[in-house]
This record gives structure tokens, C-alpha cells and sequence, in this order.
């Protein structure tokens, strides 16, 4: 009815102006909630790009690990191989040793002992260096396909940020259709409907201070008091509201909706 | 054997230090002594064929230094000679000049060994008795040939039965 009336050129009256005034605030709020997302939106996309670089680093370097931990997996096993060898010459040095008489023989035995514990310690060094290689291999490797799937994870929020920022666009242009729609429906430009809707709260919360007071027994306030010291006030906004009555004849009446 | 003499050659573990217990009935124990007058050098086992299987010893042909030996698998119930636990392969040789190569073995140490009564020799506190690889083969290649002769593949063919009567 009110946008009827509106539509054909009647003055709307003074709860439908605040009304009027309150829809433009909450556009107001809504276009800079948009605004808003979008920035964060961007910001998030820029993160997400950030990242995913820094991960595909990451991801090299940890590549790079994996190849030396899996050379030196290699290497160790060559050491191991080379042992095993020298452990078969040190046993054949060994029979040789027990085959050939005195004094020979016994020298050829304790070189065969000697090699042969000096090559079971180095094989038994060699081992665990193989098992911390074989290790870093494993740990290298899942952790190739934890940083694979972290970067999945940025790709998704990057994309998911890009159509965040259209989505906020396109409720900035919705939002910019509807204020040309209700700069025509209402017949107020935004400014002077957020400075309406400021009056009306301050209107609203003058009334509910006055209504307190009033509320109070007649012994318990010094009415006089009161008016003395709302006056200063008071006064010039009442000659401000008897002009603004005034110029605007629709006013007088109060509620017409 | 008297205390203080000493026996040179190795010691072998079947089918390695940590295996159980042999399953052939001719091997004595699942530590053993070879004595370096049968047992030459230890070698890397590579081309090898296994032909056959007796009294659970396989049995194969192996080239090793140019020249083809006998080869007795001592452990024939794993799954493949040169593996962690079976990784040497000792030739021996024996007095007729034939290669045996014994693999599914483990030598855990060559050289002098005191002797004693049985015969057997001392090592790590334990009594090892002593495997003759020419014996060994001796009853590996006696057992080959009987069961050849009672294979009925080996049996003459009907037409030509001394007695003249069809199978």
C-alpha cells in the first residue's frame, strides 16, 4: 500500500520515511559486508597462491632429500656388498692359513681373525647406517605425499576463494540495482537516509530516556529539576522540530500508514 | 685322537648361523667341520642348474672357476642359493681330482680347530662332527643309481623279456 501511495507521488509518512531510512542502513551495511568479503576473498587467493609456491618448494627439497637418502641407502648397500666380499677373502685367507705349515700359516691366521672382526664391525656399522637411510627414504616419502595432498588442499581453497570474490561482486552489482531501486521507491538519496535513521535512534532513545524518567513517583524526582536541566537541550530542539513541522504538513498527524 | 692336535678347515652352519635343524638324514648335525684337504676355497655361487633331489640334498651342476663341479644344495628347502643366511658356497676337492661345490651353507669361520674324540672338533664350546664331502657324495650318487634301478622306466621293454612272454 505504502509503495503504492509512494509509486504515485503521495508523501509517505513519518514511520514509513524511518522505515524507508532503516532499509538504506541495512544496504548500507550489506554493500560493505560484500565489500568486505571480497577484499578478504583476494587476500585469501593471494594467501592460497603464497602457499601452494612455498609448498612446491617444499615439495622439491623433500624430493631432492628423498633422492640423497635413497643414494645413501645405495652406497651402504655397495659397502655392505664390498664386506660380505672381503669377509669371503679374509675366510679363504683363513683355510690357506690352516693349510700352510708354521710359521706362515699362523701369521696367515691371524690376519684372516683380524680382517674378519674388523669386517663384522664395519658391517654391523654399515647396517645401521642403512636403516637410518632406508628410514629417511620412508619418512621422505610420506611425507612427498602429506605436502602433495596439503597442496590439493591450497588448489581447493584458492579456487574456492576465487568464487568467493565473484560471488561478493555479484552481490555489490545486486546491491547497486537495488539502491537505484529503492532511491526510487523511497525518493531518498542514502546520505540523508543514514542521517534519518541516526535521528531516529537518537528520537527513540530520548523517548525511552524521558519515558524512565517519567516513570518515577512525583516525590522521588524534582520534576522542575528535571525540565531545568533538559531545557538548555530541550529548547532548541523543540523550535527545531516546530520548524521541520512546519515546512513538512504530513508530519502533524503523526502515524498515517 | 689325542687333546692338543689341531684339524685345519671350517666350519659351516646348514642353511646358515640362524636355520633350524637340517633335514637330510646324512647330515650329522647342523653345525659341521670340513677339513681343508677337501674343502679348496669359498667362492660366490653364480651359474648354476639344479637337476636333481636325494635323501634331501639337491643336486646340480655349477661352473665355478672355469671349470664345472658337482653341487650339492645342503639346504634344497629354501627358496633360492646366495640368500642372506645361505651366501657362501665352498669348493671342495676330492682325491680323485672331482669338484664339489657345497652351497645352502653359511662358513662362520676357517682355520685351526682342536680335535677331539669322536672324531669331532671344539668350536664356540660345541663338538662338531666332521663331514666327509667324499662319503657324502659317495651315498648321494649310490642312491641315485638305486633308484634308477627300480625306476620302471629303466625296466626293458615286453618284446624283449628273456622269458618271451608279453607284458
Amino acid at each position: 500500500m505504502d509503495v503504492l501511495r509512494r509509486t504515485a507521488g503521495v508523501p509517505a509518512g513519518p514511520r514509513i520515511a524511518l522505515e524507508d531510512a532503516s532499509l538504506w542502513e541495512a544496504r548500507e551495511k550489506a554493500a560493505k559486508a560484500s565489500a568486505d568479503s571480497s577484499r578478504l576473498a583476494e587476500k585469501v587467493t593471494a594467501s592460497a597462491t603464497r602457499q601452494r609456491a612455498q609448498l612446491d618448494v617444499t615439495t622439491e627439497r623433500v624430493v631432492l632429500f628423498a633422492s640423497k637418502a635413497e643414494a645413501a641407502s645405495s652406497a651402504a648397500r655397495r659397502v655392505m656388498d664390498a664386506l660380505d666380499r672381503l669377509s669371503v677373502v679374509a675366510l679363504n685367507v683363513g683355510l690357506e692359513g690352516a693349510r700352510t705349515p708354521e710359521p706362515l700359516g699362523r701369521a696367515l691366521l691371524l690376519v684372516s681373525e683380524e680382517v674378519r672382526a674388523n669386517v663384522a664391525r664395519g658391517a654391523e656399522a654399515t647396517r645401521d647406517v642403512l636403516a637410518v637411510a632406508d628410514g629417511l627414504s620412508l619418512e621422505s616419502t610420506d611425507l612427498t605425499q602429506r605436502l602433495e595432498r596439503s597442496r590439493q588442499d591450497s588448489t581447493e581453497i584458492g579456487g574456492d576463494a576465487a568464487l568467493l570474490k565473484t560471488a561478493a561482486q555479484d552481490t555489490s552489482l545486486a546491491l547497486g540495482e537495488l539502491e537505484a531501486r529503492l532511491r526510487k521507491a523511497t525518493g531518498l538519496d542514502p546520505e540523508l537516509a543514514r542521517t534519518l535513521s541516526q535521528a531516529g535512534d537518537h528520537a527513540k532513545g530520548l523517548i525511552m530516556a524521558l519515558t524512565a524518567i517519567e516513570s518515577h513517583e512525583p516525590h522521588e524526582v524534582d520534576r522542575s529539576a528535571v525540565v531545568a536541566a533538559l531545557g538548555p537541550v530541550l529548547g532548541p530542539l523543540m523550535k527545531l522540530l516546530a520548524s521541520t513541522t512546519d515546512e513538512r504538513p504530513g508530519l502533524k498527524g503523526g502515524d498515517e500508514a | 685322537m689325542s687333546a692338543g692336535v689341531e684339524r685345519a678347515g671350517l666350519v659351516l652352519a646348514i642353511g646358515g648361523d640362524d636355520a633350524a635343524a637340517p633335514r637330510s638324514t646324512l647330515l650329522p648335525g647342523r653345525r659341521l667341520f670340513v677339513s681343508a684337504s677337501e674343502a679348496r676355497v669359498i667362492v660366490e655361487l653364480r651359474a648354476h642348474t639344479m637337476v636333481d633331489r636325494a635323501l634331501g640334498i639337491g643336486i646340480g651342476v655349477a661352473a665355478v672357476t672355469g671349470k664345472l663341479a658337482t653341487l650339492l644344495d645342503l639346504d634344497p628347502t629354501r627358496t633360492g642359493a646366495g640368500e642372506k643366511n645361505n651366501r657362501h658356497a665352498v669348493l671342495c676337492e676330492l682325491d680323485s681330482g672331482e669338484g664339489i661345490l657345497l652351497v645352502g651353507v653359511s662358513v662362520l669361520a676357517t682355520g685351526l680347530f682342536a680335535e677331539e674324540t669322536g672324531p669331532t672338533v671344539a668350536f664356540e664350546s660345541e663338538r662338531l662332527e666332521i663331514l666327509s664331502v667324499a662319503n657324502l657324495y659317495r651315498k648321494i650318487e649310490m642312491r641315485i643309481w638305486e633308484s634308477r634301478a627300480l625306476s620302471p622306466h629303466t625296466r626293458p621293454p615286453a618284446s624283449r623279456r628273456s622269458d618271451g612272454r608279453s607284458a
